[in-house]
């Protein structure tokens, strides 16, 4: 696992190397409905960053259009320097991009483990040859797939349900798990979208804390989607708010807090 | 306020992971029902070490063919054509053989041509985007006028080799192999198939195909490259089936195996597999499998008809799949 990284605070220049996902001036229409309109964005590894707004400014479509669901109809996106708008999805995840989603997504019918275990990659050691002989190496991989896997696991709380079938999980757990899985492809940004979704009060503190973790502990950039007010300004060091398709604030949870625009658009009334 | 948040990981309440019931456990419990139950009846004549060995030799053609389509069931698709392309191998082991290839050679060269329609099948599935049942329901009267046109509308009966020897009993000197080595054949593949999908990076993305394509592409699998291969394997498996029932007939007979394809699919079905994707497992296949022989064979030792047992697989079938879906959902 990598060591805790740092919090970086709120940069305004973009540094020179790392795995930064910058989004540029992206826009998506839907027929002659425009969903986002010159849509920027940066996230850097390590980072908390949010993205808020009333329901229908095109949050979703933001990050649909990130992880390739569709591409943009204009814009730019870069990973680490390289254009990864137009990427297939699987190609997306190798690129450094994992995301949870609003409705689950998990392989139902594989038990806790596998569903980790389906996401970790490893270079060589796995091929159909090396089975059929059990040569050393494939089983030290194997192996380390596994480990790897119940680590995973461990950190999300799940380990002493790696054996049970994913669909048989309460719902907070499924959450952790989709989380886990996405950690697994070891992505340099991860997109969650509205996880406090469905969740009561005394999970989303424990959720909150989670992703603040994740952030520390894996070194990740983690980008979300909240309806949760409490959540976002507790953990995020920037707050992007979309209304109507269009950017109307950036900014740190205080400056966004006390925007007259934003209180108007999303939050209808202070406090 | 951030520093009222703390995550540590919870503990893990008991120290040993759950242990899960084995999903082949049931198909098991119900061979071994079915057994008991025949060779109580009639232990003299369905008991015997030499009925044992006939209802192996029976299940090897369909048992070689399940095991890849198990592979294709567990992707999620299917596979209707797997009985013309037996027939279709079946016809071109006895077509090489008679224009004077090595035995050898025609083995191979069948079993890549059923390689070759299986990966045939899985490019028309991804690459056109059709459903694996209209494809192969296609492919089913294609393959079928390929072996048609191949054999010239006739059987082709070269002289016998080795090959016709593969599923008969080892005779003197060989007694030490049990049974014929078709079924040895079989058997080790099966070992192979379950070292695959257990313990391969390719054996879980076709799990986790089947259980969910679309997440399956957010991790990154290569989808439609995976696809391929397990139509690619499901064809060569076709072709091991077709090897082996060109030795049971000891010619090439483009109408055999017709049908079969619904006896491969109920194996595969009766060891627990879904139809949805996502779940089986070669050993509940090889039960299936056996299962079904079982069933014949007994109720021909009890001296039943034919439509009998038609029907007392037919209810099994059925029942297997309804015991399968009252197991709870932890595996």
């Amino acid at each position: 696992m990598t060591a805790p990284v740092p919090v970086i605070p709120i940069p305004l220049a973009v540094p020179p190397s790392g795995g930064e996902l910058l989004v540029e001036n992206i826009s998506r229409s839907f027929g002659g409905l425009t969903a986002l309109k010159d849509f920027s964005f940066a996230v850097r590894p390590g980072e908390l960053v949010a993205l808020i707004g009333p329901n229908g400014a095109g949050k979703t479509t933001a990050f649909n259009v990130v992880t390739g669901v569709y591409p943009p109809t204009a814009g730019e996106i870069r990973l680490a320097g390289r254009r990864i708008d137009g990427l297939a999805p699987a190609d997306l995840c190798h690129a450094g991009i994992a995301r949870t989603f609003q409705n689950i997504r998990l392989f139902p019918t594989l038990s806790v483990l596998e569903n980790v275990s389906v996401a970790i990659r490893r270079p060589a050691g796995q091929g159909l040859f090396r089975t059929i002989l059990q040569t050393p190496g494939f089983l030290r991989a194997e192996a380390r797939t596994e480990q790897e896997a119940m680590e995973l696991l461990a950190t999300l709380g799940l380990a002493d349900k790696a054996d049970l079938r994913a669909d048989s999980l309460p719902y907070g757990d499924q959450r952790r798990l989709e989380i886990a899985r996405a950690l697994a492809t070891r992505p340099k940004i991860l997109l969650l979208d509205e996880p406090a979704a469905g969740m009561n009060p005394q999970e989303k503190v424990e959720l909150t804390a989670l992703i603040k973790f994740l952030r520390d502990h894996f070194g990740v950039g983690i980008w979300l989607i909240e309806h949760d007010m409490k959540l976002v300004m507790a953990i995020c060091q920037r707050i992007t708010v979309l209304d109507h398709g269009e950017t109307i604030a950036v900014g740190a949870p205080d400056e966004i807090c006390n925007n007259p625009k934003v209180i108007e658009a999303y939050l209808g009334e202070p406090g | 306020m951030t520093n009222t948040l703390e995550y540590s990981p919870p503990q893990s309440r008991s120290g040993s992971r759950r242990a899960m019931l084995p999903a082949q456990l049931g198909p098991l419990i119900g061979l071994l029902l079915v057994t008991g139950f025949f060779a109580a009846l009639r232990h003299k004549t369905f008991a015997s070490a030499s009925n044992l060995q006939v209802m192996l030799t029976q299940t090897a053609v369909v048992g070689a063919a399940a095991l890849g389509m198990t592979l294709i069931i567990i992707s999620g698709g299917i596979d209707l054509s797997v009985g013309s392309c037996i027939a279709l191998t079946c016809v071109v082991v006895a077509k090489l053989l008679e224009i004077g290839a090595a035995p050898i050679v025609a083995v191979a060269l069948g079993m890549a041509a059923g390689c070759l329609a299986g990966m045939l099948i899985g490019v028309i599935v991804t690459q056109i985007r059709l459903a694996p049942f209209i494809v192969t329901l296609g492919t089913w009267g294609a393959f079928r006028s390929l072996a048609k046109g191949f054999a010239d509308e006739s059987t082709i009966t070269p002289d016998p080799t080795w090959i016709n020897d593969l599923l008969t009993r080892p005779g003197e000197g060989h007694r030490w192999m049990l049974v014929p080595p078709g079924v040895w054949v079989v058997i080790i593949l099966a070992v192979v198939m379950m070292a695959v999908l257990r313990y391969t990076r390719f054996g879980r993305h076709v799990f986790a195909i089947g259980s969910n394509e679309q997440t399956a592409r957010l991790c990154g699998v290569g989808v439609g490259r995976t696809k391929i291969m397990v139509y690619a394997i499901g064809g060569l498996f076709a072709g091991v089936a077709g090897v082996l029932q060109y030795s049971y007939l000891g010619q090439g007979d483009p109408t055999t195996a017709a049908g079969y394809e619904l006896d491969i699919i109920a194996a595969v079905v009766i060891g627990g597999a879904s139809l949805s994707g996502g779940q089986g497992t070669i050993l509940g296949t090889l039960v299936g499998a056996m299962l079904m022989t079982v069933v014949a064979n007994g109720c021909s030792k009890l001296g039943m008809r034919n439509w009998v047992q038609e029907g007392v697989t037919g209810v099994i079938i059925i029942l297997a799949a309804a015991i399968d879906r009252m197991r709870p959902s932890s595996r």
